[in-house]
C-alpha cells in the first residue's frame, strides 16, 4: 500500500465534489476497497484505472438525486455565490457523467483555442510587446521619398543627414547608421563580423543604457576619430567573448586598425542587433549626396508631431535643392516618417500576422458552433431532466444560468486543454522559423497570452451556450415530462437552429480554405515563375578584402587567381566573382540613356541596377548569353567603358534595333560616362521571385575596387563539400581574408519563399483543423436528425420507398445547410479577400479557380458526412422501426 | 417523499437483500462487493451510499458509524442493517414478484433467447 497510494488527483476530485460525511463515508470505502481488495489482486495499474472510475462514478451518480431539493433551498436566498458553486458543481458532475461528450467538447474547444494562443503569442511578441527604447512613441525613422521615380524608401546620403540635424527644428535630435562587414583578426582564423557606423548620439537617443561601460561620447564622430573606439552588441560579447566583463578597454583589430572597446549594448531589437560591432560615422564633408547609405532615426522634440515634423524636414529639402541643384536630380524630394512601432515588423509581416489571427478567430467561431451544435443535442436528450428540474421551482432564468454556466466551465477547461496544444504548437513554430520573423523566439506563454487565452475560452463559452441556453424549453415542459422527452425532443425551432449553425461552419470553413487556397496557388506561382538565374548545384560565398585591396588592379588580380584556382577542381564546371549577390545582395542603382536620347523628366530616364562581373558569371549563374560577347579580362573597368545590358533595357533604349554596338550613357545626369554596348543578356529577377526583374548594367569586376567580392561557383554535383578546399585555397592566396556567408543559391531562393511558405503552412493547417470541424458538425447534425427519423424512413420503407429514394431524401436535405453555407460563404470570402491581396502573388484576390475548387471541396465534404448516416438510414428495417414507435 | 411508501425499485431490492446476507457486517465496501459478485454488475460506492440514504430516510435501513481504519485512509465507516419495515417491505415486493413469476420460468428464457415472435403464435 505504501508503494501504491491511490490516484491522489482522483482523491482530490472527491474532495471538491463531496462534501460532509457523505464525502467520508464514500471515499473511505472506496480508499478501502482500493488496499483491501483491488490492489493485490489487480495489481497497481488497473487498481488505478479502478479507482478512477469508481471515482468518477461516485462523482456522477452521487447528485442528481438530491438536486431539486437543493436548487429549491437555492432560490429562498442562499446567495449568488452558493448558487453559482452549486451551478459550478452542478456542471461538473453532469460533464463527469457523460465522459464521450465532455472529451469531444474539450478537444474541439481546445483545437480553436489553442491555435488562437499560439498565433496570439506570436502578434504579441512580434506586434505589441514594447521595444527596448525609452518613450518610443516619439521615435520615428526617416526616410526621404522620390515621387516622381516612384522610390517612396530611400535611405538618406551623409550630407543630407548632416544638414537635415543641423536645420531642423522639431527634433530633439537625428542619428544615423549603416550597415558594412569588416574583418577581425589578430586571434587565429580571420572572421568577417558585421559592422555598422553610427552618429556618435545614436544610442543616446534610443535612451539605451549600455550593459557595461559607455556609448560614445559627443565628438567621437569629428574627423580623426575614425579608428578609435567600438561598442559590441550583446550578442556577439555573449557569444564570441563569453560574457568577459573585462572586455571594455581591451582592443580589437578590425580592417587592420585597432579599436578599444568602450561598451556592450544591452540585447534587443532593432538597431541594438543590427551589427556585432559598432564604430564612428565620422563627418565627411565631402560624402556624395545621391549616396543614399544611412538609416535615420529621430527624437521628435517635445510638442512637434509627426505632420509638423514632416513639413519641416521638407522645408529644409527645398532649401538645400536651391543650393545643391543635383539633389532635384529625381525630382521633388518627399518623406515618409515611420512610428518606432512599426520597426520591428513590415507592413507584409503585419499584415500575415493580423490575417493569421483573424483566420484563428474564424477557427474559434467554427469551433463554437460546433460545440453549440452538441450542447444542442445534449439539451435535447436532458430535457426530462430540465423539466423535472423546472416542476421543482427552478425558474427559466435559472435554467439558463445553468446551461450557461456550463459552457462557460467547459470554455474554461477548453482553455487549459488549449493551452497545452498551444505550447506544442509555439515549439513547432519555433522550429518552423522562416527567419526573418523578428522576436520569433522571445514568443511565448507570458501573463498576456495567458490572460488572452483565458478570455477566449471564456468567449468560446458564451458563444457557444447562448443558442443552447435560450433553447432552454419552457413552455412544453410538462409534454417534455409526460411524454418521457423522446419524442418532444427537437422541434422544427431547434431543428432550424442547428441547420442555420451548421451552415455558418461551413461558410467560415470556406473563407478560411479560400484563403489558404489563395496562398497556395500564389506560392505555386512563385516556384513557376522565370528567375533568369538558375539554382542547381551552385552556391555563393563572400571573401572580404581589407582595404589594402582598394586598388583595382589588386583586387583583380586576387579575384582571377582564386577563380584560377577553384576552376581547377575537377568538380567545379565554372566559377564567377560579383559585386552583389541576387535576391539579398544591396541594392545599387544607376540612371542610364541611349547616347543622344533626349529628356524631358527625371521620370523618363530608365533606372538600372548594376553589377561587376567576371567573365563566367553569365555562365555561372545560368543566366542565357542572348547577343553579342561577356566581358574578358582586358576589358578593365572605365577604360573604356563597356557595358553588358538585360534584354528588358534593351528593348527599352533601342526598340526594334540591336544594342550590341550602341553607345549608352550611364549615371546619366551624375557622371554621363559614355559606354559601349557588348552584349545583352536574358532578364533575371534581382531583387527576389516576387519582384518584376530589374533593368540591369554589367561592368567589368576587372580594375574595381569594390571590396566585399561574391563568388559563385556551379558545379557538378552538391557544391557544399567543396568549401573546404575553397576555404584553404583562399587561405593560400591571403590568410587574413575571411571567408563567409556560404548559402547555396536554391536556399538563398528557398530563404527567400520561408515567409511566405510560413504563411501558407499556418493558413493550411487552420483551414484544414475549420474543414474537419465543419464535416464533424455536419455529420453530428445529419446523424443526429437519421436517429431521430427512423420511425419515419421506416414507414416510407413500407410504404414502398427504396434504398436510393431514402437516401436522396435524406442526404438532400442534410446538404441545404452545406449548399447554403457554401454560397454565404463565398460572398464572405469575395469581400474579405482585399485583405489577403497584398500578400498574394501572380493571381488575383478573385481568383476564380480558387473559389470554384474550394467550393467543390467543401461540397464533397459535406456529401460525404451526409452521405454515411444516410445510407444508415437505408438499412432501417421498417418493422423494428415501426415498433418502436 | 411520502414516508408510508414502502414500494421498492430494483436496485433497492438489491441492496436490501445484501443487508439481509450480510447481517452486521454490512457496509460500503461489503454491500458494493457482494452485488458486484452476485450479479456481475458494477456499482459504484457513491450510488450505493445514495440509494442507502434514501432507503434510511424512508425508515426501513438504520446506520451506526463506525471507528476509523488506516486501510480507509482515517475515515470512518457507515455499517448498515435492515430494519424491520425494511424486511417487511422486501417480502412484499419479492412475493409479488414471486407470484408474478410462477410457472413462467421456461417461457421467459425462452422469449429471452428467441424473441417474441415465438411465444405470439
Amino acid at each position: 500500500m505504501p508503494g501504491n497510494p491511490s490516484p491522489l488527483l482522483a482523491r482530490l476530485l472527491l474532495r471538491v465534489l463531496l462534501r460532509g460525511e457523505r464525502r467520508e463515508f464514500i471515499s473511505g470505502d472506496i480508499e478501502e476497497e482500493y488496499a483491501d481488495h483491488i490492489l493485490p489482486i489487480l495489481g497497481p495499474m488497473a487498481a488505478r484505472r479502478w479507482f478512477w472510475s469508481q471515482v468518477l462514478r461516485s462523482a456522477g451518480s452521487a447528485v442528481p438525486h438530491v438536486l431539486p431539493s437543493r436548487t429549491v433551498r437555492g432560490h429562498k436566498g442562499d446567495g449568488f455565490m452558493s448558487t453559482t458553486v452549486m451551478d459550478l458543481k452542478y456542471a461538473l458532475r453532469g460533464l463527469l457523467k457523460t465522459p464521450g461528450f465532455t472529451f469531444v467538447a474539450v478537444l474541439t474547444l481546445a483545437l480553436g483555442i489553442g491555435a488562437n494562443t499560439a498565433i496570439f503569442s506570436v502578434v504579441q511578441a512580434v506586434l505589441l510587446r514594447p521595444l527596448p527604447f525609452a518613450q518610443p512613441e516619439s521615435l520615428v525613422r526617416i526616410f526621404e521619398t522620390r515621387p516622381e521615380r516612384g522610390w517612396d524608401r530611400v535611405s538618406l546620403s551623409r550630407p543630407n543627414f548632416r544638414d537635415y540635424r543641423e536645420q531642423n527644428s522639431t527634433f530633439e535630435d537625428l542619428g544615423a547608421m549603416t550597415g558594412m562587414s569588416m574583418s577581425l583578426t589578430g586571434s587565429g582564423l580571420p572572421e568577417r563580423v558585421s559592422g555598422a557606423r553610427i552618429s556618435a548620439g545614436f544610442f543616446r537617443l534610443l535612451r539605451v543604457e549600455p550593459t557595461l561601460g559607455r556609448t560614445f561620447t559627443i565628438g567621437q564622430d569629428e574627423p580623426g576619430n575614425e579608428n578609435d573606439q567600438v561598442l559590441l552588441s550583446n550578442e556577439f560579447w555573449r557569444t564570441r567573448f563569453a560574457s568577459d566583463s573585462g572586455i571594455v578597454g581591451q582592443s580589437l583589430t578590425l580592417n587592420d586598425n585597432s579599436y578599444t572597446v568602450v561598451g556592450v549594448l544591452p540585447p534587443g531589437r532593432p538597431w541594438l542587433d543590427a551589427a556585432q560591432v559598432f564604430v564612428p560615422l565620422v563627418r565627411n564633408p565631402e560624402a556624395d549626396r545621391e549616396n543614399f547609405i544611412l538609416g535615420v532615426i529621430g527624437r521628435l522634440a517635445a510638442g512637434a508631431s509627426t505632420e509638423t515634423a514632416r513639413a519641416d524636414l521638407e522645408a529644409v529639402s527645398q532649401g538645400l535643392q536651391q543650393i545643391h541643384p543635383s539633389l532635384a536630380e529625381h525630382g521633388q524630394i518627399g518623406f515618409v516618417l515611420q512610428p518606432a512601432s512599426e520597426w520591428i515588423a513590415g507592413d507584409q509581416l503585419r499584415r500575415a500576422l493580423w490575417v493569421l489571427l483573424g483566420a484563428v478567430g474564424f477557427l474559434l467561431l467554427i469551433a463554437s458552433v460546433n460545440l453549440a451544435n452538441l450542447l444542442l443535442a445534449r439539451a435535447t436528450t436532458r430535457q426530462r431532466e430540465t423539466a423535472v428540474r423546472a416542476a421543482l421551482g427552478a425558474g427559466r432564468g435559472r435554467l439558463i444560468r445553468q446551461s450557461l454556466v456550463e459552457s462557460l466551465l467547459l470554455g474554461v477547461i477548453g482553455a487549459g486543454a488549449g493551452l497545452l496544444l498551444a505550447r506544442g504548437a509555439i515549439s513547432l513554430l519555433r522550429a518552423l522559423d522562416p527567419g526573418d520573423i523578428p522576436r520569433l523566439a522571445d514568443v511565448g506563454l507570458n501573463a498576456w497570452v495567458l490572460g488572452f487565452t483565458l478570455a477566449v475560452g471564456l468567449l468560446a463559452g458564451i458563444l457557444s451556450g447562448l443558442a443552447p441556453a435560450f433553447q432552454v424549453p419552457y413552455a412544453g415542459l410538462i409534454g417534455a415530462l409526460r411524454e418521457g422527452g423522446r419524442s418532444m425532443a427537437g422541434g422544427r425551432a431547434q431543428r432550424r437552429l442547428r441547420s442555420v449553425l451548421v451552415g455558418a461552419e461551413v461558410a467560415l470553413s470556406l473563407m478560411l480554405l479560400v484563403g489558404a487556397g489563395l496562398l497556395i496557388r500564389s506560392f505555386n506561382e512563385l516556384l513557376r515563375v522565370d528567375r533568369g538565374f538558375q539554382s542547381e548545384n551552385r552556391l555563393f560565398f563572400t571573401a572580404t578584402l581589407s582595404p589594402s585591396y582598394a586598388d583595382g588592379t589588386r583586387t583583380s588580380d586576387f579575384i582571377n587567381q582564386l577563380l584560377a584556382r577553384i576552376n581547377s577542381m575537377p568538380q567545379v564546371r565554372t566559377s564567377a566573382a560579383v559585386n552583389a549577390r541576387p535576391i539579398t545582395g544591396p541594392n545599387v542603382g544607376m540612371g542610364v540613356l541611349a547616347a543622344g536620347q533626349d529628356v524631358t523628366s527625371t521620370e523618363a530616364v530608365p533606372w538600372a541596377s548594376w553589377r561587376l562581373i567576371t567573365e563566367d558569371y553569365f555562365r555561372a549563374v545560368g543566366l542565357p548569353q542572348l547577343r553579342g560577347r561577356t566581358f574578358t579580362k582586358l576589358d578593365e573597368i572605365g577604360s573604356p567603358w563597356r557595358a553588358i545590358i538585360s534584354e528588358r533595357l534593351a528593348e527599352m533604349l533601342w526598340p526594334n534595333e540591336d544594342a550590341v554596338g550602341q553607345q549608352a550613357v550611364l549615371w546619366a545626369g551624375q557622371n554621363d560616362f559614355p559606354a559601349e554596348v557588348v552584349g545583352v543578356v536574358g532578364n533575371m529577377r534581382e531583387r527576389g521571385l516576387e519582384e518584376e526583374p530589374t533593368l540591369a548594367v554589367y561592368l567589368p569586376y576587372y580594375g574595381a575596387g569594390w571590396s566585399s567580392v561574391n563568388f559563385v561557383v556551379h558545379a557538378t554535383g552538391d557544391p557544399l563539400p567543396l568549401v573546404r578546399t575553397m576555404r584553404s585555397m583562399l587561405a593560400e592566396l591571403d590568410p587574413n581574408v575571411p571567408l563567409s556567408d556560404v548559402e547555396s543559391i536554391e536556399a538563398l531562393v528557398g530563404d527567400s519563399m520561408a515567409t511566405r511558405q510560413f504563411h501558407m503552412v499556418l493558413l493550411m493547417v487552420f483551414s484544414g483543423l475549420a474543414l474537419v470541424l465543419a464535416l464533424a458538425g455536419i455529420y453530428g447534425v445529419q446523424s443526429y436528425s437519421v436517429a431521430r427519423r427512423t420511425s419515419e424512413i421506416g414507414i416510407r420503407v413500407a410504404l414502398g420507398a427504396t434504398g436510393g429514394n431514402v437516401i436522396r431524401q435524406i442526404a438532400g436535405q442534410g446538404m441545404m445547410p452545406t449548399l447554403v453555407g457554401i454560397v454565404v460563404g463565398s460572398i464572405g470570402a469575395l469581400a474579405l479577400s482585399r485583405f489577403l491581396s497584398s500578400l498574394l502573388f501572380g493571381i488575383a484576390a478573385t481568383d476564380i479557380t480558387t473559389y470554384v475548387g474550394v467550393a467543390l471541396l467543401v461540397a464533397v465534404t459535406g456529401l460525404v458526412s451526409c452521405y454515411v448516416p444516410a445510407r444508415r438510414a437505408m438499412r432501417v428495417d421498417p418493422a423494428e422501426a415501426l415498433r418502436e414507435e | 417523499m411520502p414516508s408510508g411508501d414502502t414500494r421498492l425499485g430494483e436496485f433497492e431490492q438489491v441492496l436490501l437483500f445484501a443487508l439481509l446476507r450480510l447481517g452486521d457486517d454490512a457496509y460500503g465496501v461489503t454491500v458494493r462487493r457482494d452485488i458486484e459478485e452476485r450479479t456481475g454488475r458494477a456499482v459504484s460506492s457513491g450510488a450505493v451510499y445514495t440509494a442507502m440514504e434514501r432507503l434510511e430516510a424512508r425508515g426501513l435501513v438504520s446506520s451506526v458509524v463506525g471507528e476509523p481504519t488506516p486501510q480507509r485512509g482515517g475515515k470512518r465507516k457507515k455499517y448498515y442493517r435492515l430494519e424491520q419495515r425494511g424486511a417487511q417491505a422486501l417480502a412484499r415486493s419479492y412475493d409479488a414478484l414471486r407470484q408474478m413469476a410462477k410457472g413462467l420460468g421456461p417461457k421467459l428464457s425462452d422469449t429471452a433467447s428467441h424473441g417474441p415472435a415465438a411465444t405470439e403464435r
